[in-house]
Order: structure tokens, then sequence, then C-alpha cells
């Protein structure tokens, strides 16, 4: 089954009414492919969520598919070569290490910086955020790089929920009187 | 010892293993429930949803008559926690399964023993070698089989018929009423949790428990209106729901909309030591400690706290997070399948 | 003619868009299906009329799957506001709080301050969007001129109300304990309590409670101890005796309703406003679900256009309405529906609307007069330690202790809410929380995670929500200029805030800040954040304040004809077969949420009702 294939995004900004089934858009089968790996261990590195948590949003597979469809050719894989170029923590682990100097050379820099920041913002939200007119006259643009949430899904499974230790507003819900509940990581 | 106290331990054995037969329906429909995908399938979502409730319920009546008399419900512990596959007394073998044809088969035949299926053999493709042991059910091995489940009901209700006339209606049900759970701590629809103090409550319980899976003798239908699980789930089989008019056979009225690739993979009976890999298994684990911390607090709930039952359900929502991250991973093996809740007993919390 | 009787088997929402091509006379026609016309309509066929309600919007969440459309709606909605869920139609337009930055909209606003509330024009009406809090107005509320020479007085009492308050918060379903709620004067009757138990409180509430409760404050000279209580809540938690609580509305003609099995108890969904996911928060459909179907006739999307009147005796012969196929296309035909009776529940604003339309604005000036809201402000900042932000309702308690004392002859008074849902709601947090991190501080990787687990769950908000009086400049008038799709006028406001509530916002302010510094909480109340609310300036400060939806007092009801529009029953005085309901009635706002009083109101005037068409 070819990449295309795997999950189909709904790039068109909106929902579809009447037919909420109709679209498979969550990663259906597991095509374990280098490129998919690699974005998730880019992923971790820019979010801090492990490999295991992004994978279990279902959503990997939407977002580098949002990636690739607004991105001008290249840019993405631009991105993933500059990740894996960073030195490799010392007790070797993929991601360990890299936090700092890390971030310089990826964040910092003009035309992947705000790439990053909008994976970032891919996870933890859920939404792709329209980049600036300088980045766009400078490397490229596109009719659908417009600020949207991407789906519902990417809605529910936002990572920003979890970091408040809380649920996604209008979903997910923790069931009577969990509200009234000592919150994780509270004690007492 | 007398008969007697023979037959009571008889009887307090069988709603034991009533309880943790009730129990044990509910991971296989979880994992068929969770395993949906958001946004998809929201017939199928709310059907399966309506026959867990329904199951807790039971397993809560079943608590109810046992607490009434003198016992003391288990479903903490390696002894008393169902592990999969789980063989019950007529035979069939409940499989966590994903939502997907062969899920919903082996929904029809549990909650209607008369339907016939095709049983998913141990070399099905979807089991692929995934049926090493299968546990039996307590009830499995206290009756004599082959026994259908109505059967293993209707001798707890002779039994207690029996006993009330040996040694008397109030002897029988000496039970504390501070431990019946009551409509206060349980909600859902499809039906409220009656104290029982008595036979005919015991009775009605028990009856309960039967007619909202088969629907009762004459009718699809159970007492509340309700359609009986078994035809719930003919409904999605046949992608159609039923009409009011509608006999027992293939429904007829409005489309369902069923998308059975609306759902993860999931391995069928997932268990944490298939996990090589470290964050999948503390994933795994987590889960698996997460639904151990709900059972003991059904536990607190049946033996005279039954306000835990308010802590139960965050729990439980709580375990359905944690289940939807494993299922969305694929396993390292690479042949497709995902990983996915094992709903085991976690010893440390 | 059409088969016109509707069983209850076969009110689905294609029987609700049946066309009207009869001269059939109902006993009573009600123009809109919100809260307010759903209980009218549920008394009325269970006494035996024959009730026409005319609901002006589609009927789009009367089924599940209808309902779920519209959540859907909100999960991929780019701003979060409380009509997100709910798209207008064109042919029953509705005000957006977006268009009170845009200047925009279906309002006119002539000013000189900005209107900041909405309504939606849905089956079902703001209760589909609303918060749910059911508080009882206090006895003052109803003697403000009496008591402290400032405001109306009503026709009526709290001891007259009371008996329908208590209707009303079973018809609604309302959780709370009396033994909670007994301040302020608020009395209830021996041996009642509330139909469910109290929503249990959040754990942000418990962490502000302890640190604020019993602290004092000064109004007006007078010491007042402030407390956090929980608010009653038309959502449902624990009953009591036999109240069996009402989950979703699910209506199908085929197949089973399970849909109706969700919403037995409030899950913690955090979205109240715009919609609850599993309806355990009320909204009027399960009203108009439960009156006797073989009685009622709805038709939606038909827009009233006309009261027709006898000119000689004022009698109420017929409305007229227009009804649309296409929310999107104006094209529809005409029709007339006559009855014995006419309530008109289409809101404070379209009542008064559709009575200037009919000619009938009445010779005193005072209908469409005494627009009111509660402006409110809100306060936000981070708590020392985690709240639990972001779980459970938007809300479950409140500060109610200065909603009354003789502070009042001198300035507004006002409530407190008390978020659960962190910044939400004043900066668009979490998103913009993580905005800011990402894109200002530049965090990332395992340093933004940490940040923002240890940020989100400290996030406090308040919103306070001041009194304004009645007053002949606030206004609703018409103007042939401003006309919508189909042709009727577009409500054009004269709206201004007093020095009086002002008043109030200053001394808000000024608690809610002795309040933050009580529990430790750092202010983060940056107006230039969300500076996009209107502002009014008093005494050198500026306030930014947002409408609450809390309309009132477009047709108040008075003793006399000379300076009111209606009277105690909501009876108009011009119009001896016309009942104005609503909130619209209300000579005061006081300081609570108006849904549970003209819920009551509306009981009281079925009541009155059902006797006089007696049967």
């Amino acid at each position: 089954m070819s990449r295309a294939d795997q999950t189909r995004g709904q790039l068109d900004g909106g929902h579809h009414r009447g037919g909420r089934s109709a679209a498979p858009v969550l990663d259906a089968v597991s095509v374990r492919d280098e490129r998919t790996d690699r974005f998730v261990e880019l992923s971790a590195f820019l979010t801090g969520y492990g490999r295991v948590e992004l994978t279990g949003t279902g959503l990997t597979g939407l977002y580098l598919q949002t990636l690739d469809a607004v991105l001008p050719a290249g840019v993405v894989d631009e991105l993933l070569d500059a990740h894996r170029r960073l030195p490799a923590g010392a007790n070797g682990a993929a991601n360990a290490g890299r936090d700092v100097a890390g971030g310089a050379l990826i964040l910092d820099d003009p035309k992947l910086g705000p790439v990053a920041r909008n994976v970032i913002l891919l996870w933890y939200c859920g939404t792709w955020t329209a980049l600036s007119e300088a980045w766009r006259a400078a490397y490229g643009s596109s009719p659908l790089d417009a600020s949207r949430v991407v789906s519902a899904e990417a809605y529910q499974g936002a990572l920003q929920w979890a970091a408040a230790g809380a649920h996604p507003a209008g979903a997910r819900q923790q069931g009577f009187g969990a509200w009234s509940l000592t919150p994780e990581g509270v004690s007492g | 010892m007398n008969t007697e106290s023979l037959e009571m331990a008889r009887l307090r054995d069988l709603l034991q293993a009533a309880v943790e037969l009730e129990l044990s329906t509910i991971p296989p429909y979880l994992c068929a429930l969770y395993s949906l995908w958001p946004e998809s399938n929201d017939t199928a979502r709310l059907i399966i949803r309506s026959v867990v409730v329904e199951e807790m319920l039971h397993m809560v009546l079943a608590a109810n008559v046992l607490n009434a008399i003198g016992g003391e419900p288990r479903v903490t512990g390696r002894e008393h926690v169902p592990r999969y596959p789980h063989e019950l007394p007529d035979g069939v073998v409940l499989d966590l399964l994903p939502f997907c044809p062969e899920a919903i088969e082996g929904f029809l035949k549990v909650e209607n023993p008369q339907y016939s299926h095709r049983a998913l053999g141990a070399d099905h493709p979807l089991l692929a070698g995934r049926r090493p042991d299968v546990h039996l059910a307590h009830a499995t091995t206290i009756t004599q089989r082959p026994a259908t489940i109505g059967a293993f009901y209707a001798e707890i209700i002779e039994g207690l018929e029996k006993a009330a006339a040996t040694t008397g209606e109030q002897a029988l049900f000496r039970g504390d009423p501070a431990r019946q759970i009551t409509r206060d701590y349980y909600y859902a629809g499809g039906g409220i949790p009656r104290p029982v103090t008595d036979l005919a409550s015991a009775r009605a319980a028990l009856t309960e428990i039967i007619d909202q899976g088969e629907g009762d003798q004459a009718s699809m239908y159970d007492s509340d209106g309700d359609l009986g699980h078994y035809f719930r789930f003919k409904q999605l089989k046949y992608g159609r729901s039923y009409l009011p008019l509608d006999d027992a056979g293939t429904p007829s009225g409005p489309e369902i909309d069923v998308d059975w690739t609306a759902a993860y993979p999931m391995i069928a009976n997932p268990r944490g030591d298939d996990y090589g890999d470290p964050e999948l298994r503390a994933a795994s684990d987590a889960a698996n400690r997460t639904w151990s911390g709900l059972l003991r607090q059904l536990e607190a709930a049946f033996n005279g706290f039954p306000e835990a039952l308010l802590m139960a359900v965050p729990a439980m929502f709580s375990l359905r997070d944690l289940a939807l991250v494993l299922l969305a991973n694929p396993l390292p093996c690479g042949d497709g399948r995902h990983a996915g809740p094992a709903f085991e007993w976690a010893q440390d919390r | 003619m059409t088969a016109e009787h509707m069983t209850a088997e076969h009110m689905t929402a294609e029987h609700m868009t049946a066309e009207h091509n009869g001269d059939r006379t109902y006993d009573v026609v009600v123009v809109g299906a919100g809260v307010a016309g759903a209980l009218i309509a549920k008394r009325l066929t269970h006494a035996g009329f024959q009730v026409l309600v005319l609901e002006a919007g589609p009927s789009t969440a009367w089924t599940f799957d209808g309902y779920t459309e519209h959540l859907d709606e909100f999960y991929t909605a780019a701003s979060k506001g409380p009509e997100s869920a709910w798209p207008p139609a064109g042919n029953a337009p509705q005000p957006d709080t977006a268009d009170v930055r845009s200047g925009g909209g279906y309002f006119v606003q002539r000013g000189p301050n900005k209107y900041g509330s909405s309504y939606t024009r849905l089956l079902g009406g703001s209760t589909l969007h609303w918060l749910g809090v059911c508080l009882r107005m206090l006895p003052e509320d109803f003697e403000l001129r009496s008591r402290y020479g400032v405001g109306r007085d009503w026709p009526l009492g709290y001891d007259e109300l009371e008996p329908y308050y208590r209707e009303a918060e079973w018809e609604i379903g309302v959780s709370a304990d009396v033994a909670e709620q007994e301040h302020l004067g608020i009395r209830f009757s021996g041996g009642y309590d509330y139909p469910m138990r109290r929503v249990p409180p959040s754990y942000s509430d418990q962490v502000l409670g302890a640190a604020v409760d019993g602290m004092e404050v000064t109004l007006g000279g007078e010491p007042f101890a402030l407390k956090v209580r929980n608010y009653p809540a038309g959502r449902n938690s624990i009953p009591r005796g036999d109240y069996q609580p009402v989950g979703a509305v699910d209506e199908r003609g085929d197949g089973q309703a399970l849909a109706a099995d969700l919403g037995q108890r409030c899950a913690g969904n955090t979205a109240c406003t715009p919609i609850c996911p599993i309806q355990a928060k009320y909204n009027a459909q399960k009203t108009l679900a439960q009156a006797d179907r073989g009685n009622l006739r709805v038709i939606d999307k038909a827009v009233v256009s006309k009261i027709l009147v006898d000119p000689v005796s004022g009698v109420v012969t017929g409305v007229e309405y227009q009804r649309y196929q296409d929310p999107g296309s104006p094209r529809h035909t005409r029709h007339t529906a006559r009855a014995r009776g006419y309530v008109l529940a289409a809101h404070a604003v379209e009542n008064a609307k559709l009575m200037l339309a009919s000619g009938l604005g009445g010779a005193n000036a005072a209908l469409g007069a005494g627009l009111m809201d509660h402006p409110a402000l809100y306060a936000w900042g981070l708590s020392p330690s985690s709240v639990g932000a972001f779980r459970g309702p938007l809300s479950t308690a409140g500060i109610d202790d200065l909603r009354g004392g003789s502070f009042r002859g001198a300035h507004a008074a006002f409530r407190f809410d008390i978020g659960n849902d962190g910044w939400r709601a004043t900066t668009g947090a979490p998103d913009t929380t993580v905005a800011a991190a990402v894109t200002g501080q530049g965090l990332f990787g395992a340093s933004l995670r940490g940040h923002l687990e240890a940020t989100l769950p400290r996030q406090v908000r308040f919103s306070v929500a001041v009194e304004q009086l009645w007053s002949s400049a606030n206004r609703v008038t018409i103007d042939p200029r401003y006309i919508d799709p189909l042709g009727n006028p577009r409500p054009v406001i004269n709206y201004h805030i007093d020095d009086y509530t002002l008043a109030g916002m200053a001394a808000a302010t000024d608690v809610y800040k002795q309040m933050f510094s009580r529990a430790g909480i750092e202010d983060a109340t940056d107006s230039g954040n969300s500076g996009w609310f209107p502002s009014a300036g008093y005494n050198g400060r500026v306030f930014h304040y947002h409408g609450m939806g809390h309309f009132a007092g477009t047709h108040a009801m008075g003793i006399s004809a000379a300076d009111s529009v209606i009277d105690a029953d909501q009876r108009s005085w011009a119009h001896p077969n016309l009942f104005l309901v609503g909130s619209g009635s209300f000579p005061t706002m006081g300081t609570s949420n108006p849904t549970l009083t003209l819920a009551a109101l509306s009981l009281r005037t079925a009541e009155k009702m059902i006797k006089e068409l007696g049967r």
C-alpha cells in the first residue's frame, strides 16, 4: 500500500458532514517505513513526548501528510535530515542530549525553524498555523497554508490537553465526579 | 458439614461465578468499542456502549444477590479476574478482538446460545496462534458441561428457592442491606439496580440478566422496551435497524452505517509479555494497573462501600485513554496488527 | 386538508417540516421553541389543548445524528465561542459575539456602548449553548425601587413566584442542595430539596474555597464575608427521591433511541458552552419531547413576521409567518396561523422587534425600552499550585455574597462565576499558552512539555456579572433601512452602560483583586490581550466587558399600562389574548442568570392560560 493511500487527511480545512466515517483518516495500517519513523523521532525531539505516546494519537500519518501537502517540495525532508544530523546523546539514546544545541540548529534556522514550530503546534494543538509572509516570499507558498483545525480527530488527539492533565474540551469525557479528584501529580 | 451449609456454599459459589461471568463479558466489548476510530461508526458505538453498561448492571445485580445472602463478591486477584481467551459454560470462547465481523459473531453467540455461528477456529487468521491457553470461567468449572448460561442462572434461582424453603426466606437473605448497590451510585440507561432483600427481588434481578441478553421468552424486547442485546448485535451484523413490528429474523428498518475498516486492527488476545518494546510494555503495564485499580474500586463497592463506584467511572475513562494509545500503536513485528489493552491483573499499583 | 395530528411515534424531523396549508384554528400559537415556549407548549398540550409552535430556525439538533453534526462543527471551528457549534440560518439571522468586534452582523448597534450578547434561533434556542446556571432571583431583586430607590419594582414578589421556581427546577432538572442555597433571603418551602444533589464541586473550587472562604470585604460601608458556593445547575447529577434524570433527546421514527441513555450524569466534557456532547445539560428540546405529542404541532423554519390585531378590540386574530425550505435562500411561502390565544416566546429582542414590526409599539414607549444585559468582566491569573484546570463542567461554583445589600442604593450588585476551564474563555488557552511558549519563548521538547504541565493546570478564571437597571435610553427599535434576507427588520440597538453599573464594575474589580491576593493568584488579567472586548470608561479606569447572553427588559411587566407592556401574568395590557414571555418581561435583572426565573414565570403563565381556555 503506497503512502498516499495509507491515510487521507482532511486538507479542505473542514470536517465532512453526513459521511463521518466515509474517509478513514487515522493510521489504519502500520506502514513502518523509514520516513515515518524518522518523522516520529523528530516529533519526539520537538514535543518532549515519546514515540509510543505520539504514535498512540493515531495522527502521525495525517500530520506528515499535512506537512507534505502544504510545504514546498523537499522542505520536510530537509527538516528530517537536519534532525538526523544532530549529534546523538552521550548515552546513545536518539534524542538525549540534543536539547539545547539542537534547538539552536533547527529552531533558529530561518527556513526550518518556523516549520519545526509548526510541527510542534500540530502535535500539541491539532492546528496548522499559517506561515509568515516573509517565509512564503523566501521559500514558497501554497493555497493550503491557512490557519485551521486540521480535523476533528486532530482536535481530540491534541497533546495540550494531556499536558494540562485534562481532556479535549467537548470530547474524551473524564466521567462524573472526576473533576473533584486531586489532579495527577498533586499530592494529597 | 451439613447439607444446609453445602447448599449455601454452592449458592455462594454459583453467585460468585455469576459475578465473574458478567465481568468477563466486559473486556471483549470494551476492546471492540475502543478500537473504533473517533468520528466513525456512531451507531455501532452507541450499541456496544449500551450493551457494556448493561453488562455492568448485570454484574452489579449478581453482586447484590450474593451480598443479600451474606456473601462477599470478589473481582480482584488472579483467581477472580478473567483471562483471555475465556471459555464460558456453554463452550463459547470469549476472545479479545477489535471491532470486526468475527467479534460481532462472538457477541451474538454469547448473548444467545441458540445462535448457531461459525465458531472461530484456533487456526483462523484473526487468531493466528493467539489461543495457546484457553482459560475456563469459574462458572464453567463448577457446572455440568455443556450448560447454557440460561441453565446456569436457572440453577441459581432454583437453589435460592430451595434454600428459602428449607431455612426460611429471612434467614436466607440475611445480608447487610447497606451493602446493596442502588441507583444512587450506578446509573446509565438500561435499568436500575434494585436492592435485593428477598426471594422476589432476587428472582427479579436474575431474570433481568437473562431478559436483557436474549430478550424475554415471548419477545425480542426486555421489560423496559429495549431490544435484547442479541438483537442489537444482529443489527450490526445486517447493517439495519429493527422496526418495532419486525420479527426475530432479518431486520428491515433503516440502514446502519457500519464501516468495518474504521477500527484499529488490534491483535487478538493481547498480552503484556508479547510487547518486547519497553515503551509499549510500559504503556501496557499502565493500562493493566488502571484496570486493576478499577477492579479494586468495584470490589470495594461490592463490599460495603457502594460510593466507591463513583471512583470507578473516572477510572474507566482513564483506561479508555490508555487503551487508545495502545490501539494506535502497530506491533514491531510488522504484520500490521496493533497493540491493545490486555486487561491483565497487575498486583502492584 | 392534510393530516394535522402527530402521534408520538411519528413526530420525526420530517413531520416537523410539514407544510401548513389549511385554515385550522388552534387553541394556542406559541412563537419560538426555546425554553419558555417549550414549557408552555408542554403544559398546555398535557392539559388537552391544541398547540402550534412556530420556530424561526431549523430543527437540526432534534435528532441525535443532527446534534452530533453540530458537535463536529465545534471540533473543527477555529474559534470556540458560544456560536461555534450553531451556525445561523440566513433567514433567521442571529447576533454573533464576533460581530461586536467587526461592527457588522445582525444587530444595528447605535451605541454609545456595544451590546455584547448573542442568542440562537434554532429549535431549542439558547439553551442549546447556555452554561446551565439556575439561580433564583433574591427577594430583594423584586423590590429594588422600594428598598433601594433605584430601578423598578416587580408586580409580584419572590413568595408568589416560589412555587413556580420549584416547578421549573423539576422541569429543567436542577442539581443543588437547599442547605447551601439558603442565603441572602432566598427561602424554600419546608421539606423541599432540589431534584438532584449538587454537582460535585471541582478541585479548583475546593482550593479557592480553602483560600477565600470567610474573607471579608466592605461595600458601602457594610462588611460581607465571602464563600465559594456551588450554584444550582441544570445538569444531571445524583437524583433524589423518584426523580429520573433526563438524558439526550434521540427522536427517531425507526430504530432504537439508544442515545437517550447518554447524559444521565454530567461527565465533565468541559464544553457546556457551546455544546454538551451527551446532553447531560438541560436544553429546551427535552421539554418539547415531553409534550403531549398528540396535541402538539411544531413547524420549524417558520419566521413569524406579523401579528394581526383587531383594531377595535385589540384582540389578536392571527400571526403571519414565512416558511422557507433552504436556510440559505430567501424563497418562502406565506401563511397565517390562527388560535384563541397567542404566546410570544421568541426571545426578548425578537419579541419586541415583532411587536414593533406589527405596529403594536403601544402609546407608552415601554415596548423595546429597558434592554438590559449582565455586562461581565473577566479576571484571570495563575494559582500558586495546580487547581486541575480544564476539567469538569465549565464552572461549578461562584461567589454570591455581593448579590445583595444596601450598597445597591449606590452601585450595581455583582456575582462571581469561578471557571473550571483555565484561561480558555479569556485568552484562548490552551492553544494560546502553547503558542506563547513555542513562538514567544522558543520552548520545545521536554522543557516545553514541562512548562505546559506546570502552567496549564494552574490557570484560574473569574467572570463577574454586573447588574444593569431598566432605562428608557436602552432600547430595541426598528428602522426600515435595515432589513434581513426575508425582509424582516433587523434589531436596532441603543445601549449605554450607566454610572450605576460602572461603579459596580469598579467595586467588583477591587473585590477580585483582593481575592486573588488572598489566594496568592498572580493576576494575569490583560486587557491588551483580549483587546477586542468592548470597553467603557469610568473615573479614569477602563473596563473591558462582554455580554453574558442575558437579555432582559424589552417588554417589562408592571402594575399598570401606563409604564409597562404586560401584567404580572405576562399578558399584554393592550391585547387580552396575547402573552409575551421570556426574560424580556423582567423589570430588573438582579444578578442571576435569567433562565430559571423566566421558566418559573412561563409555568405561571401556562397555569393562568389553562384556567382561562377552560376546558
